[in-house]
């Protein structure tokens, strides 16, 4: 068995007396699209942000092929090939989405402020690249002429594609998605499902938080189900429908309701 | 021994008007989260509008509340036409606002009064007395003694008084505010008048010290607002044992070290406190409001 | 593949072309040698302003303190020239060296505060440095001044010459303004512009934004510094009170009347204030006969009414009609935050 490229290592994160996650473990392996699921409240997003260094944990650990880090900086993930979304969306809405893009990729470039000021060789080289990396993320994602548009004239769903294609673009071999199909139309869910898909063939790995459970069933290898901050069940998605312990945590049927939504 | 307690008396002094300038920057930054940078210039404006009324015959007693009260007048001005039109503005923008009334104020003043420096006459019968074995002038204990009663009065009315409790509401819940019937508007434009009655009461209490000049206003602001800094933004006491810290600074380093530099080890130390304990060295460690 | 920067950033020789004919026909014109003292002061102040924009408007960090690093630049300059006998060009540099280190060391600490605290500490940094330029009086003349610095010679022209050192300082104008345009136009630009929009969002993108906004504090500051001894050798003699807090106030005030996104919005703020002080301050002079600084009743005044009422700037005008003429923008018109790359230098 390969290596796993995440390992979450019994993650505690106590607020006073709040205990929002509980000794939570899995893992998640190369090329694997792993959902995280759990009724509101669960501790979804708190896990999230512990796993990405925004949250620091009470206990536990994590590790990225097998370096911990979990007390790293924010800015530290992504030059490890490790990236995230959010749920309530960080592009930069002032800028273009072709800009936004370009912005993405910064963590392969130099960024040199004097190459830059004098543009050097190195510097035209490197816009050089950011564009055209740019201009193929922009096709793959189809915001094919929306790409001088500034991104807080666009629509939800535009900005959505752009904070992904924003993600993805530097090659990440790990990417956190927070809902990423929260707010988009039904087209839209399946054409973000689509490209996610596309993106696991070309070797990244997923691991998201999603509430649409019928995408989540089409596209995650893997899920892992929370309630009240503990890990109640973890496996594949035929296992997790039969599981009681799932069915019980939604209240019985609503389990049908979520799937339905 | 004697030289130190002549330090220490300077600096209560004057430490208790920068306290009383930073006062004013903490209700005004509270309630409305503006820094007002032409605080100073209120300051200005209580001295030499008590040298008008001095001048024009009244009584050094009378003027002095007088001033005080036209300053809260144009305090209150200040507040309607500049700060509120642009609510919520970018801290830059306010920034740059509150130094375009600084500036503006310091020009009427400068076509009013001039350029010569004008002093206002003192207070008491100036005589030294010897405590401790220093020599003090009885007008800088007099002033230490008025100020020492109007922040004790201060700490009363914020924290007693129906319109002072207000003012604090107004600062940590705007909505709840509004719901227990506070119109936080007036709140603001009533924190900037008593931000320039006590602004104006620092500078009619340092007239008789130093003389009184349209260009003074600024740098006292300044210094108020680190005081403010020292005691954390956020706590009147804070900031009056700012002030006073800031003044005991002022006359200590002064009398030890040299007068070029006192300003340089002043502002030195206040970088000294950003860069260690930027809440403030009056305060518990809590929660932010910026 | 296209060009990425034609694509990306178009047009932007067109203002610079105009920028340039300007200065160089500016001397035809102008005869009198009070406005010619005053362009060339003006070139020098939007050194100094261009520097200023990089930060505030784009790294989104505030500075009530740069008259500082300015005065570090003259009296490198200065001290360099007259009391050691250093080479002026030598001096220049060392000067511009000695402030980038000073202000990146100094930058690291203070640019974890943020907005009022931030404007608080540079001032601090301003009245610090103000005076030890009085106090040294051994180095710096103290109170008094240091005069006789010496005229700059390029190659055999004499830059002492009026005309010579007008066009001297607006050719490094102009290398400043494309220096700055480029990174703006880089990727550290992008970076720079997306802080205002989301820290966040760039931190997760492996971005440690606090690096990038030392940077352009210390490079802001070089230009002051650069700025500063171009001032110490066109006016030959200094004095600390010029680079004390009310300069760096009038340095701020020009950027944010000009507009502060915007490299052009900076030079058209320091055009704008300095002719509006020296006008005012001529007419109050020779038709009113008022004596002292009675411009700043005037100055104080508009900046309050700009900042209500334009809070983008002089520059936003511009914007507004350029938005107006382009078909494909949206109708909405009220678009605040309108960074000018495109139609910028």
């Amino acid at each position: 068995m390969t290596e796993p490229i995440l390992q979450v290592e019994h993650l505690t994160k106590r607020f006073g007396g709040v205990t929002a996650v509980e000794d939570v473990s899995f893992e998640v392996f190369p090329g694997e699209i792993v959902a995280v699921i759990g009724p509101n409240g669960a501790g979804k997003t708190t896990l999230f942000n512990m796993i990405t260094c925004f949250t620091p944990p009470t206990e536990g650990r994590v590790k990225l092929s097998g370096e911990n880090i979990t007390n790293k900086k924010i800015f530290e993930l992504a030059p490890l090939g490790m990236m995230r979304t959010f749920q309530n969306l960080e592009v930069f809405g002032s800028m273009t989405a072709i800009e936004n893009l370009m912005t993405g990729i910064s963590v392969q470039l130099k960024n040199r402020v004097f190459a830059a000021g004098f543009r050097l060789k190195s510097a035209r080289e490197e816009e050089q690249y950011a564009y055209e990396k740019a201009m193929e993320l922009i096709e793959l994602t189809g915001l094919q002429g929306l790409e001088h548009t500034l991104v807080e004239q666009m629509s939800y769903g535009q900005q959505k594609k752009v904070e992904f294609a924003q993600t993805i673009i530097s090659n990440p071999r790990l990417v956190l998605l927070d809902e990423p199909m929260a707010g988009l139309n039904e087209v839209e869910t399946e054409a973000m499902a689509d490209t996610i898909l596309q993106m696991r063939d070309r070797g990244m790995t997923f691991l998201f938080v999603e509430h649409k459970m019928a995408t989540i069933m089409r596209i995650a290898d893997r899920i892992v189900v929370l309630d009240f901050g503990k890990k109640i069940a973890e496996g594949t998605p035929a296992e997790i429908q039969k599981n009681e312990d799932v069915i019980r945590a939604y209240i019985g049927g609503d389990l049908d309701d979520v799937k339905s939504s | 021994m004697d030289l130190f307690m002549q330090y220490l008396i300077t600096g209560l002094t004057i430490g208790s008007v920068y306290a009383l300038l930073a006062v004013g920057f903490v209700t005004i930054y509270n309630v409305t989260g503006v820094l007002n940078l032409a605080q100073g210039e209120f300051a200005m404006l209580g001295a030499l509008i008590s040298v008008t009324f001095v001048q024009a015959g009244l009584s050094i007693y009378i003027s002095i509340p007088l001033a005080i009260v036209c300053t809260a007048l144009i305090g209150f001005l200040v507040e309607r036409l500049a700060i509120n039109p642009v609510k919520g503005a970018k801290p830059g923008i306010l920034i740059v606002i509150t130094l375009g009334v600084s500036i503006f104020l310091k020009g009427v003043a400068l076509l009013i009064w001039g350029t010569a420096p004008k002093s206002l006459p003192p207070l008491f019968e100036n005589k030294p007395v010897q405590i401790l074995g220093a020599v003090v002038n009885t007008q800088s204990l007099w002033i230490f003694l008025i100020l020492a009663i109007h922040l004790v009065a201060l700490y009363w009315f914020f924290d007693k008084t129906f319109l002072g409790s207000a003012l604090r509401a107004s600062e940590r819940n705007a909505h709840a505010a509004t719901l227990m019937g506070i119109n936080v508007k007036n709140m603001s434009a009533i924190a900037f008048s008593i931000a320039a009655a006590l602004g104006a009461l620092a500078g009619a209490m340092i007239a008789p010290l130093t003389d009184a000049t349209y260009d003074m206003g600024f740098f006292i602001g300044i210094k108020g607002f680190v005081a403010m800094v020292f005691g954390g933004m956020h706590s009147i006491q804070g900031a009056v044992a700012g002030g006073l810290l800031l003044g005991m600074i002022e006359a200590f380093s002064g009398g030890y070290v040299s007068t070029y530099y006192t300003d340089a080890i002043a502002f030195g130390f206040l970088l000294f406190v950003l860069f260690i304990r930027p809440q403030g060295l009056f305060t518990k460690a809590e929660g932010t409001h910026v | 593949m296209k060009n990425a920067s034609k694509v990306l950033y178009p047009g932007r020789w067109k203002g610079l072309v105009i920028f340039i004919v300007l200065i160089a026909l500016l001397p035809i014109v102008v005869t009198t040698q009070y406005v010619f003292t005053l362009l060339i002061l003006l070139g020098i102040y939007s050194i100094i302003t261009i520097g200023l924009s990089l930060l505030i408007g784009y790294a989104g960090q505030i500075s009530i303190g740069h008259a500082a690093f300015y005065g570090i630049g003259a009296y490198m300059s200065a001290v360099l020239t007259t009391k050691f006998n250093m080479s002026a060009w030598l001096a220049i540099i060392l000067g511009m060296m000695t402030t980038f280190l000073i202000a990146y060391f100094v930058g690291v600490r203070v640019l974890k505060l943020k907005g009022h605290i931030l404007a608080l500490a540079t001032i601090a940094i301003n009245i610090i440095v103000y005076t030890i330029l009085n106090g040294w009086t051994e180095m710096t003349g103290g109170a008094l001044g240091l005069g006789g610095i010496p005229k700059l010679n390029f190659l055999g022209i004499d830059l002492g010459n009026q005309v010579n050192f007008y066009y001297f300082v607006w050719i490094i104008v102009t290398l400043v303004i494309i220096f700055s345009g480029n990174l703006i136009r880089s990727n550290v630009g992008r970076i720079l512009r997306s802080i205002h929009d989301s820290e966040t969002g760039i931190e997760a993108l492996g971005i440690q934004v606090s690096k990038y906004k030392v940077l352009i504090f210390a490079i802001s500051a070089t230009y002051a510094s650069l700025a500063g001894s171009l001032y110490a050798h066109y006016i030959q003699f200094i004095s600390p009170s010029t680079f004390n807090v009310p300069f760096s106030i009038l340095l701020l005030v020009m950027v944010m009347v000009g507009g502060v996104h915007s490299i052009w919005g900076a030079m058209i703020g320091t055009v704008a204030i300095t002719f509006l002080n020296e006008g005012i301050r001529y007419i109050s002079h020779n038709y009113l006969h008022v004596s002292g600084e009675v411009e700043i009743i005037v100055y104080g005044f508009v900046i309050v009414v700009m900042m209500i009422f334009m809070p983008n700037g002089i520059v936003s005008l511009f914007d507004r009609f350029q938005k107006r003429n382009k078909e494909h923008e949206s109708d909405s018109g009220l678009d605040l935050k309108p960074v000018d790359v495109k139609g910028g230098a």
